[in-house]
């Protein structure tokens, strides 16, 4: 389960339950809402490592293991698939040792700590060709409608040896607003943005002039 | 028989019974003669009449051939195009000054019924005449979401909907405007209910339509119910929820709407339907049935939060950008995807039964999710229909 789909359960959770523990809900999951990517078993790993102090005021981690183990309850008896009892297992219990730390001081604190082990993430990210995908792109998106162009641009990127994985995912997240995960998933993206716009023209053609009246 | 016998007949009819009485009889047989000729003819004119609209009837629905074989022509509802506008009253000077809103997509399930009856909710709030919403769905959503109890809606037996009548030309303005149905709730939320007997009324009016003299256009009229002055100063807004296909009902919206809200679910099957739909309401609007509707743009709902919708955006963008003159020219650049977004919430499925869930949601936590993308889109229809 990744982060966003992890803080998207625990908004559906709390609006079920009444304002003080939404409330409590709402403070934690901003820390699944900054890895929203990863997965929640490594967002516990380092949410183990987080140094949060003590004290402070507001509800502590105790009451937000209480509900984190409601929502557990809920979900079995719901039939929920066991990778998500996991990986609600994995937060309760690297939650365990810090129950007395108010649950807004420890979000704060493993927000800076997730952005840490971000860093080196990003540091990969500088290596792409910045140049070669805004070339791509602007050359794409001015072929977009023309079917033919676009067919000669597409077939260029792919055999282009230069753009690696990381500059046709970057590409793909540019022109498709969608991500892959290897360099044919990205081309595939990009390519499936030209085909719903080609597709949409067939589907006009084959019904010109006529209603479905 | 020969003339001179004719005589000797007449003669010998005349010492018969008189020449007087004789006179009466002959009298009698013309007239005869006369009336059955004149019901004759009136029987061969109404057979070539009958015969001319059947033919035209099949000319309108049938099919047309073409180099690559037959093929359905362009549908009734698009017959005697260009259509000639209503011209029992100022119908482009009614429709500036009307305002009525219709909610559609040829697709089901895309939220068409939670939009309209959430703007009706919200407009309810924020405007000062009451809001008519009219349910021209057979499946009465909107009727069944706005009204709690369904005893207060459903029409009594042996009495037929309140759409069905309104779509039948049966209704005055003042009916209309007298309406008293409201939602549950909001007694400043008007609404014109409906029912399974519309689709039998749609039905009959099209093929009535079909095949009658057409002296009056049917397509127009709950166009010429709404435009009244008694009508369009009795609401702040009317809103049509149309049904999830272009049938009768869903025509006379057409042609009696001022602005048009697409909704849709923001995944690959919806949002090609809508491309479909811009489509063919801009064939519509060129072939004069609605001249003057003005697109407010298409709205995306259901939204889920796990979901990464950019891509089915950016590709929902791109069709509608593509204009109808180009080769397979898809929406026409006529409509544009909003920014407000209505929300996939568990809200919607609790209140279901209880009426409109923004005004029955109450205040509990995880309504503002709900509220607030509602009254954003409240605020941009506001804007762009001048309310």
């Amino acid at each position: 389960m990744k982060g966003r789909e992890f803080a998207q359960l625990l908004v559906e959770f709390s609006d079920v339950l009444s304002d003080e523990r939404a409330a409590l809900c709402r403070a934690f999951l901003p820390i699944f809402e900054a890895a929203p990517t990863s997965n929640v078993v490594k967002i516990s790993n380092v949410l183990s490592s987080v140094q949060a102090p003590g004290h402070g005021n507001g509800p502590r981690l105790q009451e937000m293991i209480g509900l984190l183990s409601a929502l557990k309850r809920l979900l079995v008896r719901g039939g929920a698939k066991k990778q998500v009892l996991d990986d609600l297992d994995a937060v309760s219990t690297v939650l365990g040792p810090f129950e007395h730390v108010p649950t807004e001081t420890f979000a704060s604190a493993a927000i800076e700590r997730l952005s840490e082990h971000a860093l080196p993430g990003k540091s990969r990210v500088s290596a792409i060709r910045d140049d070669l995908v805004q070339s791509y792109l602007q050359r794409l998106e001015q072929a977009l409608s023309d079917e033919m162009h676009f067919a000669v641009v597409f077939d260029e990127l792919k055999n282009d040896a230069s753009v690696k994985a990381s500059e046709a995912k970057k590409l793909s997240r540019a022109f498709a607003k969608e991500t892959a995960k290897s360099r044919g998933a990205a081309l595939d993206l990009i390519w499936g943005r030209h085909a719903a716009l080609m597709g949409s023209r067939a589907r006009q053609r084959a019904n010109t002039g006529r209603t479905a009246a | 028989m020969r003339l001179g016998s004719l005589f000797d007949l007449w003669d010998a009819l005349g010492s018969l019974v008189g020449k007087h009485v004789a006179q009466v009889i002959l009298l009698v047989i013309v007239g005869l003669v006369a009336y059955i000729l004149r019901q004759t003819w009136k029987l061969i004119s109404w057979m070539i009449a009958y015969y001319r609209r059947l033919s035209r009837a099949r000319r309108d629905v049938g099919r047309v051939v073409t180099p690559m074989g037959p093929r359905e022509g362009k549908g009734l509802w698009l017959a005697d195009s260009p259509i000639s506008l209503p011209r029992s009253y100022d119908y482009p000077t009614a429709v500036d000054a009307s305002r009525i809103l219709i909610v559609a997509n040829a697709k089901g399930g895309v939220g068409k019924t939670t939009v309209c009856t959430s703007l009706a909710a919200r407009f309810s709030e924020i405007l000062p005449k009451p809001i008519l919403l009219i349910d021209l769905d057979f499946q009465a959503s909107a009727s069944s979401m706005s009204i709690a109890n369904k005893k207060d809606w459903l029409p009594p037996e042996g009495v037929d909907s309140r759409a069905t009548y309104l779509i039948s030309g049966d209704l005055k303005p003042t009916d209309v405007a007298g309406e008293t149905q409201h939602a549950t709730g909001a007694t400043s939320i008007k609404i014109v209910t409906s029912y399974y007997d519309l689709a039998q009324a749609e039905n009959r009016i099209m093929i009535d339509w079909l095949l009658s003299d057409r002296k009056t256009d049917i397509r127009f009229t709950l166009a010429e119910l709404l435009h009244s002055n008694v009508v369009r100063n009795a609401f702040s807004v009317i809103i049509i929820d149309c049904p999830p296909r272009l049938t009768t009902a869903a025509i006379q919206a057409l042609a009696a709407g001022t602005h048009l809200l697409i909704p849709t679910r923001l995944e690959e099957p919806s949002t090609e339907a809508v491309i479909t739909f811009v489509q063919q309401v801009e064939t519509f609007r060129r072939a004069g049935l609605c001249p003057y509707i003005k697109h407010i743009g298409v709205v995306a709902t259901m939204v889920d939060a796990n979901q990464n919708p950019e891509g089915v955006k950016l590709r929902l963008k791109d069709a509608l950008k593509n204009p109808l003159e180009a080769p397979g020219g898809g929406g026409g650049d006529v409509t544009q995807l909003l920014d407000c977004e209505i929300p996939q919430s568990a809200k919607f499925r609790e209140t279901s039964g209880k009426g409109i869930t923004y005004l029955v949601m109450g205040q509990g936590s995880g309504t503002e999710r709900v509220r607030t993308p509602i009254q954003a889109l409240a605020e941009r229809v506001k804007k762009e229909m001048k309310l």
